[in-house]
């Protein structure tokens, strides 16, 4: 927690020039604040390809592949996928893929052996190399990690508002209700807990087919998945799923024609910026790289 | 399906259309974060009691899972629909709605949810048989929230309405605040309703607390966090130059947000206060 209470961010406040409302007006409205900004800006690569999904609408993993080989390439300037992959990972690393299974959006698991096969051009060896989503807490394997990659879709979520980068490491504790507290709030303090702190190399952020409103016990319609064709990569959790909000935002004053916040807002994005330092969730300090194609971007 | 200690499970048949029974279970208040973690802060906000779930499998057609919540009384049954609702229809109880193999409804203290997807034509009819099997064993209606009439019905988004006593949900249209500034709580009766001339629309928010006192404290509260910088009248303008106002009649807190106009929204607010005096002396 912040030495300072936190005091509530009002509408009335997106009027004032302080950072947490300019940060909150980007979150809950995805309203798009444009600054100048600096070379010091966290890096967010934003990556589409019409052609990753098939008639199906299940994605190609040469696609995905290749999807993924440009976003670390931008990512770390380097020219090869292996020389950015060897950026990330050493090969003494035990590397932990931390996925996510819920049932209706998935990571697609051809997106995982794209990661798998990529930690292993960076010399791992194929038993040093662990995916799991729910159990990790107990896992062995990613007990001794010592890198972590985290990747999942993004979609709204009941109580935290977004199913987040940030949110994916929840099965690192026993007990996520724990967590739940003010709408989910504290998430980032997950990222203190010592299987955690200090081990993720790369976030990546599914914008295959977003969902972006929910509905029910299960909170899942597949009136309000769309094509996204896309996939955000970034070091900073905090700043890709900032960044991954904006276009949800977007999408939802598209589809309902009028601002439709996420709602319970997505706090715990803001607090993880303003509260934790874990990342920044300013529009004006992410420097976003865009790649491919990028019609209805929204961003 | 209104007695005490009933299970509507066992109301369903074991088989139907092809699909067979693969289980039930029985989740209380302790231990719905098992099947629906984060979303359990949700039904828990509406004083959840039980909820039975069965699932229906058949080779080569999506499983259909069948959620009753019990919760507890009619207005927080309806609560939970009006949550997220994008239409209004009375196919199913008294209120529902389907998309796409998502089939919900509610019936006196019930809330149902029934869910194949992704959908198939005969899993879409043995959704709607099933709705209608359970809309059947729930015998009687059970009254809507009584909060629901100080709503003045000219201009009223009727499917917008929404009903609630956890402060989260006031961001449902138009975002106010990420904390509590109008001190909800469980014993608060939140009403949130969007209101539509033409092409302007602005949302109507009445929150009504168990005595004067908190209605007090929770206005001055509200004023002071959100109002702080209100016109001789009270009323402010937002970034969009819509005007917002706030007054607070007895044991209720009414608030418009977002009105085109500042007489619109004192307009809005006036109707309100003649409807609680009308209220008060019936």
């Amino acid at each position: 927690m912040g030495s300072q209470r936190y005091k509530g961010i009002t509408r009335r406040e997106f009027l004032k020039e302080t950072t947490a409302a300019a940060i909150a007006g980007s979150l809950y409205l995805g309203g798009g604040i444009v600054a100048a900004g600096s070379d010091a800006r966290t890096a967010v690569a934003l990556v589409r390809n019409r052609d990753v999904l098939d008639a199906t609408g299940r994605p190609r993993g040469v696609i995905l592949n290749k999807m993924l080989d440009e976003a670390i390439c931008a990512l770390t300037k380097k020219d090869t996928p292996q020389a950015a992959w060897k950026s990330l990972i050493r090969s003494s690393d035990t590397v932990g893929i931390k996925t996510n299974v819920w049932h209706y959006l998935p990571t697609p698991d051809p997106l995982e052996r794209a990661i798998k096969e990529g930690v292993m051009s960076a010399g791992v060896a194929e038993s040093a190399i662990a995916i799991r989503d729910r159990g990790v807490y107990s896992d062995d394997r990613f007990l001794k990690a010592t890198a972590l990659i985290n990747v999942r879709p993004l979609r709204t979520h009941h109580w935290a508002g977004v199913g987040s980068l940030l949110k994916n490491y929840i099965t690192f504790v026993p007990r996520p209700y724990e967590y739940h507290g003010d709408t989910c709030a504290d998430l980032a303090s997950i990222w203190r807990l010592p299987a955690v702190r200090g081990k993720t190399r790369l976030n990546i952020l599914v914008m295959l087919t977003p969902l972006f409103h929910g509905i029910g016990p299960h909170h899942f319609n597949p009136r309000y998945v769309w094509n996204y064709y896309g996939m955000l990569v970034g070091t900073d959790p905090v700043a890709v799923d900032a960044t991954g909000v904006r276009i949800l935002q977007a999408q939802r004053r598209l589809f309902f024609g009028a601002e439709r916040p996420i709602n319970p807002p997505p706090k715990h994005i803001l607090m993880a910026d303003t509260r934790h330092h874990l990342g920044t969730a300013d529009p004006s300090r992410i420097r976003l790289i865009r790649i491919g194609w990028m019609k209805d971007a929204l961003i | 399906m209104t007695r005490c200690h009933f299970n509507p499970l066992s109301e369903l048949p074991p088989k139907i259309h092809g699909w067979d029974n693969e289980g039930d279970r029985t989740y209380h208040s302790e231990n719905l974060f098992d099947y629906i973690d984060g979303g359990a802060e949700l039904y828990l906000s509406y004083g959840f009691k039980r909820l039975y779930k069965r699932t229906y499998v058949r080779e080569g057609q999506p499983e259909i899972i069948v959620d009753i919540f019990d919760m507890g009384s009619s207005a927080s049954a309806f609560g939970v629909f009006s949550h997220s609702r994008e239409e209004v229809n009375d196919d199913f109880g008294q209120g529902s709605e389907y998309h796409g193999g998502f089939l919900r409804f509610w019936k006196n203290r019930y809330y149902i949810s029934i869910l194949g997807t992704p959908v198939t034509a005969e899993a879409e009819k043995t959704i709607f048989a099933l709705g209608r099997t359970i809309e059947a064993a729930i015998t009687e209606k059970g009254p809507l929230p009584g909060i629901v009439k100080l709503l003045p019905p000219s201009n009223l988004v009727a499917e917008s309405v929404r009903y609630f006593h956890h402060h989260v949900w006031i961001n449902s249209y138009y975002y106010i605040a990420d904390e509590n500034i109008l001190q909800i709580d469980r014993n608060t009766e939140v009403l949130l309703a969007e209101y539509r001339s033409g092409k302007s629309n602005s949302f109507l928010l009445i929150a009504r607390y168990p005595d004067p006192e908190s209605s007090r404290s929770a206005y001055q509260n509200f004023m002071k966090e959100y109002f702080s910088d209100a016109d001789r009248e009270g009323g402010i303008r937002d970034e969009k130059g819509a005007w917002s106002f706030s007054r607070l009649y007895g044991k209720t807190v009414v608030a418009v947000f977002q009105a085109k106009t500042r007489q619109g929204a004192l307009t809005l607010l006036d109707r309100v206060r003649k409807r609680i005096n009308a209220l008060r002396e019936q």
